[in-house]
């Protein structure tokens, strides 16, 4: 009987959820960007102030979670220290620091099911509040930047940047930075041959065409760290790079695995040869000729034909990841691709390697990527550097003005110290105030070593407000990895990218049918 | 007294009263030192299984977005529907996909995750010379935990300057081509997960009876005869066991494949069922879990399809160990 009874339930059960679905609420996305509804502060206000009408901030504290890891969320963490210094009993800013693979999702989670231990503050990716917004996440700041009467203006942002940060006529969050993936280039072993450090596409696949040829010829001068095949020997000692021993020379090893490539070179390439990524309507553009010309001078790289610039392959093709590293140091490559944050340790290794003949400064070329993957270097397009910027946004769990003011304080605060310690990792101020302050970006050791070569923030393009952005970076990147590996080289570029784009267009098809 | 008044109901009488004090307490007796021993294990069951399926089940069943309490609505079948049925949808393709990616894997790697561990441990089990060393490196890898071994084996599998390739002189790529790629997650999931089995069955093994196995061979068994004749019967019950559990287990395939499948480009070549489903929900696209809940809920629904398979196939048929219950029996009378 008890059997029956709990069939009997279990039917009830399934009749009652068969019984179709309910209406969708009305969605507020135009294409891929969201729109918003001006908004209404419902936040509490308890905002005291002194006899000048200076707000009082009584020991608030304020938690900020983070997509910095470590090495850049030590980095962060001092300018926070500094902060809560500067604020002390007044504001106080605890930091908390997630991968970008988990914390987006955590945020979420946490917002709505456990607003007490959400975060007031977030630190993230321009590109992603798009998306964040629509999912009312976040809170505007421009309101409470006003309210923090602390002088803050729009014009004193790079436009591009703090664009991004508007959904229609609100701010959501303030640029910090930005940065990209950069070409390090091993100027003693150019130099040595007679090649110059090259600033367009065509200047380099000649020069990596004429260092192949004089490799071939056994007339390559090459010196470095030890290789697994040459017997260890001074780092100053040149040689002559000998193929038999030592295999095919490769120029410029390239992975599509490694980050720096798949998420800045592939769209610097698209960028810079007129092509787009995402469209102003927030939905994927990849499938155009610009993208068509960037991947396949990518796919160039590794097969050249008869109709490439470069004659040689710069890279062995199928390479896993960390490509050209070891070569690098070892002199059997003369370029590199690596991140932005790479320029610290690249610059501190060559500084050691070669400390007798004027370390770093004398023996690596740091290169933006600018016109290096355009195949007409006179477009405007060819100057523009793909890149990610970093923006700092109120969450909607941060309940009180006066904590809601606070969090825009120290916002701002972020803005303007991102100078400094965050230099170090490669990281271009978004503020065009700091970018010209002496003190804080210019007479800065790091900005002085590396980071003078990263380009300007005006040359950086970043993917446009979208809240399709996880889809399309996604495939993209799978175009992109297709056509630089060996196993896909018979299938043309034009049809990688299409059958990627329908694939991209279906999936948000289906989750707009969600 | 004037608590076993309000005990009381008005009609109650006293010897119902005392015969529900003594059911109570028999109760209590019987079984509360069970429940005080299961407590715990209750517990962290209900509140990190039972609760979170439940809640999965219900939201299966919506369009639930996990950052917007106000984007959440009921869809019915409308999501199950989809992963099941609709074969232009995305999700049903990426679903069937990541089965029939899982359903492949499971097929190779339960077989070997059985018999490999078997053979080893019926090795280590002759006691050779070193066996206490031989069973500690073969469980050893099962304690790492799968992120750190990954990134080894990725190292070591690296085209370019991997130490397997460089000894080997080959230059396949294990990291890229998603079929060698298979091979390398199937070799790393034998490698890292046997461990577990080879010790069920070597405790197995130990416990065979010696006396059947003296008994059969004086009637003239060999060693393989032996083996097959009286060893594994012996251990039925911990090959089901094994069997089931790897199955179950691997069903589940997700973060070898995650890890050492990271440079693949096309992932759906790699992707299992819970690689689809631990995808869906990464980055910002809150609004899918109530579909990622309907796919989890799918997924678990086949695992008990193919349990109960398991379970019917496995089952002993009637009659069919009765030469060891009549041994048994002989042995008792003497």
């Amino acid at each position: 009987m008890n059997k029956v009874k709990a069939l009997l339930l279990l039917a009830s059960i399934t009749a009652l959820t068969a019984c179709g679905g309910g209406e969708p609420p009305v969605t507020s996305s135009q294409g891929g960007v969201p729109s918003v509804s001006s908004f209404v502060d419902e936040s509490n206000d308890d905002v005291i102030r002194d006899t000048n009408g200076n707000i009082i901030f009584n020991n608030i504290k304020l938690k900020m979670w983070s997509v910095c890891t470590n090495p850049d969320g030590a980095y962060q963490d001092e300018i926070v220290t500094k902060f809560n210094q500067a604020y002390q009993g007044q504001i106080n800013i605890e930091t908390y620091h997630e991968s970008r693979y988990s914390i987006f999702s955590n945020l979420a989670k946490t917002v709505t099911q456990d607003p007490d231990n959400a975060p007031d503050l977030f630190y993230g990716y321009g590109e992603r509040i798009g998306a964040l917004v629509s999912n009312k996440l976040f809170v505007p700041q421009d309101i409470y930047l006003e309210q923090a009467n602390i002088g803050f203006d729009k014009s004193y942002f790079e436009p591009l940047l703090v664009n991004n940060c508007y959904i229609g006529s609100q701010l959501y969050g303030l640029p910090i930075s930005v940065d990209s993936a950069m070409t390090y280039a091993r100027k003693d072993i150019l130099t040595k041959n007679g090649l110059p450090i090259p600033t367009t596409y065509d200047e380099l696949m000649t020069t990596c065409d004429a260092l192949v040829e004089k490799a071939d010829a056994g007339e390559l001068w090459v010196r470095g760290n030890d290789t697994p095949n040459v017997a260890p020997g001074n780092v100053y000692t040149w040689r002559k790079y000998n193929p038999e021993i030592e295999g095919q020379y490769y120029p410029f090893p390239v992975s599509p695995g490694d980050m720096w490539v798949n998420a800045y070179i592939g769209e610097s390439a698209v960028s810079q040869n007129g092509g787009s990524i995402t469209g102003s309507d927030g939905m994927p553009s990849f499938n155009n000729s610009g993208a068509e010309k960037g991947l396949q001078l990518l796919r160039d790289w590794l097969l050249p034909t008869a109709t490439s610039k470069n004659k040689h392959a710069l890279s062995k093709i199928d390479l896993n990841y960390d490509a050209g590293v070891t070569e690098f140091y070892s002199g059997c490559c003369a370029f590199y691709f690596a991140g932005a944050w790479d320029g610290y340790g690249n610059t501190a290794k060559i500084d050691s390697m070669y400390t007798a003949e004027g370390g770093s400064a004398d023996n690596l070329a740091i290169m933006n990527p600018a016109k290096l993957f355009a195949l007409d270097a006179s477009q405007s397009s060819a100057n523009t550097i793909f890149g990610d910027s970093h923006a700092i946004s109120i969450v909607r769990t941060c309940k009180s003005r006066t904590e809601r003011i606070a969090a825009a304080i120290f916002s701002n605060y972020l803005a303007e110290n991102c100078g400094g310690v965050w230099t170090k990792a490669g990281h271009l101020p978004a503020s065009l105030i700091v970018q010209q302050s002496s003190e804080l970006y210019l007479n800065n050791e790091f900005f002085d070593k590396y980071v003078r070569y990263y380009g300007t923030t005006d040359q950086y393009r970043t993917m446009p407000v979208s809240i399709y952005y996880d889809y399309i970076i996604e495939g993209f990147q799978t175009a992109l990895k297709k056509a630089m590996i060996s196993s896909y080289k018979d299938t043309p570029v034009s049809t990688l990218l299409t059958q990627s784009y329908d694939d991209t267009m279906n999936r948000i098809k289906d989750l707009q049918d969600l | 007294m004037a608590f076993e008044s309000l005990k009381r109901t008005p009609s109650s009488s006293l010897e119902e009263y005392a015969l529900h004090e003594e059911k109570r307490r028999l109760f209590l007796k019987k079984y509360g030192l069970g429940f005080l021993f299961l407590g715990p294990y209750l517990f962290f069951f209900i509140v990190f299984f039972l609760y979170p399926l439940f809640k999965g089940a219900i939201i299966s069943f919506y369009h639930y977005n996990i950052a917007d309490p106000t984007d959440i609505f009921f869809r019915g079948f409308q999501n199950f529907q989809k992963i099941l049925f609709s074969s232009n949808s995305t999700y049903f393709q990426s679903f069937w996909n990541g089965m029939k990616n899982t359903v492949i894997a499971v097929l190779i790697l339960v077989p070997f995750s059985v018999v490999l561990p078997l053979l080893l441990a019926a090795l280590v089990n002759v006691k050779p010379f070193g066996n206490k060393f031989f069973r500690a490196v073969l469980y050893l890898p099962s304690i790492f935990p799968i992120t750190a071994t990954a990134v080894i084996f990725l190292n070591m599998f690296n085209n370019n300057y991997g130490f397997l390739s460089a000894l080997f002189g080959n230059n396949i790529n294990w990291l890229l081509d998603a079929k060698y790629n298979w091979i390398l997650i199937i070799v790393f999931c034998l490698w890292s997960g046997i461990g577990g089995n080879f010790l069920i069955f070597l405790a197995a093994l130990q416990n065979v009876d010696p006396m059947l196995k003296e008994a059969s061979s004086i009637d003239g068994c060999g060693p393989t005869k032996r083996f097959i004749y009286i060893t594994l019967p012996q251990i039925k019950p911990q090959l089901i066991l094994c069997f089931f559990t790897a199955t179950i287990g691997y069903m589940n395939l997700y973060g070898q494949n995650y890890m050492l499948g990271s440079f693949v480009s096309d992932k759906k070549q790699i992707a299992t069922a819970v690689y689809v489903i631990q995808d869906l929900m990464m980055g910002t696209d809150f609004q899918v879990y109530g579909m990622v809940s309907a796919m989890a809920i799918s997924l678990g629904f086949f695992i008990m399809l193919i349990s109960i398979a398991q379970l019917v196939a496995t089952k002993e048929r009637k009659g069919g160990s009765h030469h060891e219950r009549e041994y048994l029996l002989a042995k008792r009378q003497g």
